[in-house]
């Protein structure tokens, strides 16, 4: 086991997911290499890999509903090993990825789990919602290099960059209400681009 | 003989710590003391050649003598055990090499630094010398995984660039261990984000444009790195005239945050001015970059 300990700090390692949050949202890391890779970069093509028609990953909505520690642990059963070995498996064919996209990832589990770690022990499951259950059924694997693949794979790639702005945002919201460990506060989500 | 030896040394290869005392035996076979009609109080040693005082000598029993010294200050010395055969011949019947040292102190000072774009390498103080091959590991963490250890080279032995990249925004645990014969010690842990330790790439393609409208003030611009992905700059501008030796500064507080051009005021007008910048992260955690390539511009003349 591991003998470095996790900060103690909710404020330091919120910032710290924040900060990750905002480098792993942006579609240049992932998906704008693959669509370029892909050759799906064309105005008409680029609708069929909006974020909305994935289902690997949960909408904002089902995660704001969640209580602060279910939403943690439903970070960590999204970005599974399996989630984690699929962009594995597709980084390697996406030479511009920079270095640091999947350590990236691998480092925001062990923020979200050290966060899980700070946070009260939940309620009584009765009452709290459980972690949102991955969303199935998985896309089925296609051939790579087929079409359904590329459309399949943005897709993925997509709702990843999707998924990771939902959660900055929520996180944002954490900072606004630090102590609060129910939902999430309920003020709707800021208007996209007034994040940065 | 030298494939049969006539008897051994026990400790093999000893590595004894300076200024301790240290014993060794020689054990004669049956067979040599059989044809050489000798025994135990036979042997005397011998240090690089030299014989050894026998006041220093032991005889344990018929087939096993001892030899011992006191506050050891030998480094890399060949002990022999020999024994006079027929009242004439000196034969050797082992030998073995004394190294002595020390064990490794706690490493100190251990600090780190990330060259952007580059892995990190992390450096520390190994305490005094010991004499003998000292390894280092340097060894890092996250709270849920652990990373492949960094082993110094022979010729760095204060040193270590880890072998995976850096990732900004979690917290790495690092610390040193430090192994030889004699013992091991671990230094004190260190726990940071990498993005704390960052020595940025200096600011690029620094150039310098007069105003015609105004001639005391030149703009600077310049390229800054990828680095600006993950940590908001701060700049350091200094500028001098071109005969002039010393710099002047802009004040710190005008450059505190992330920018790509500045304006600089109250120049004398027609004159060439050299300029230099550097960055680094704007909290002051981290390092300053290099300074950038110097540039220089001429302010319009005067109306």
């Amino acid at each position: 086991a591991a003998v470095a300990r996790c900060s103690a700090s909710f404020h330091d390692l919120l910032g710290q997911l924040q900060k990750q949050t905002a480098v792993l949202q942006r579609p240049s890391l992932l998906l704008e290499p693959h669509m370029q890779v892909q050759g799906l970069n064309m105005e008409n093509l680029k609708r069929l890999c909006l974020p909305e028609y994935s289902e690997d990953f949960p909408k904002e909505a089902a995660l704001r509903a969640l209580s602060r520690p279910s939403f943690l642990r439903t970070l960590l059963t999204t970005l599974d090993e399996d989630t984690l070995r699929r962009l594995k498996e597709l980084l390697l064919q996406l030479p511009a990825v920079p270095h640091y996209a999947l350590p990236s990832v691998r480092g925001f589990n062990n923020n979200v789990r050290c966060m899980a770690q700070l946070l009260p022990a939940p309620e009584e499951s009765g009452r709290t919602p459980r972690p949102t259950p991955r969303p199935t059924p998985r896309l089925p694997t296609s051939t790579p290099g087929s079409f359904q693949w590329k459309v399949a794979t943005c897709r993925f790639l997509g709702g990843f960059h999707h998924f990771m702005l939902s959660v900055g945002r929520i996180f944002g919201d954490w900072a606004q209400t630090p102590g609060h460990s129910g939902r999430h506060s309920r003020t709707a989500p800021p208007r996209r681009g007034s994040r940065r | 003989e030298l494939v049969n030896p006539c008897g051994y040394i026990t400790p093999e290869s000893p590595v004894v710590q300076l200024g301790s005392n240290f014993t060794a035996v020689c054990v004669l076979k049956e067979k040599c003391m059989k044809s050489y009609h000798v025994n135990a109080s036979y042997i005397f040693w011998k240090t690089n050649h030299v014989t050894v005082p026998s006041e220093q000598y032991t005889v344990i029993n018929s087939t096993a003598s001892s030899v011992t010294f006191t506050n050891i200050s030998l480094s890399n010395t060949q002990l022999t055990c020999n024994i006079r055969t027929f009242g004439q011949i000196d034969q050797n019947v082992y030998g073995i090499r004394i190294v002595s040292g020390l064990p490794p102190e706690k490493p100190k000072n251990l600090s780190c630094i990330v060259n952007e774009g580059e892995k990190m390498r992390c450096q520390w103080d190994p305490g005094r010398e010991t004499f003998l091959d000292t390894n280092f590991t340097l060894k890092s963490e996250w709270a849920t995984e652990k990373f492949d250890d960094c082993k110094t080279k022979r010729g760095t032995p204060t040193t270590c660039t880890l072998s995976y990249f850096p990732v900004y925004f979690v917290y790495l645990e690092v610390w040193v261990e430090a192994e030889n014969a004699l013992g091991n010690v671990t230094s004190d842990h260190i726990n940071f984000d990498p993005v704390d330790k960052v020595k940025p790439n200096p600011p690029q393609n620094l150039s310098v444009s007069n105003s015609e409208e105004l001639s005391t003030i030149l703009k600077l611009t310049w390229l800054n790195s990828n680095i600006l992905d993950f940590l908001i700059l701060k700049y350091s501008i200094e500028y001098r005239t071109k005969d002039a030796s010393a710099w002047s500064q802009i004040p710190p507080e005008d450059t505190a945050s992330t920018r790509s051009s500045f304006t600089v005021q109250d120049l004398k007008p027609y004159t060439e001015y050299v300029f230099r910048i550097r960055c680094m992260k704007a909290d002051g955690k981290g390092f300053w970059s290099d300074w950038s390539e110097e540039a220089s511009g001429v302010t319009y003349e005067a109306r």
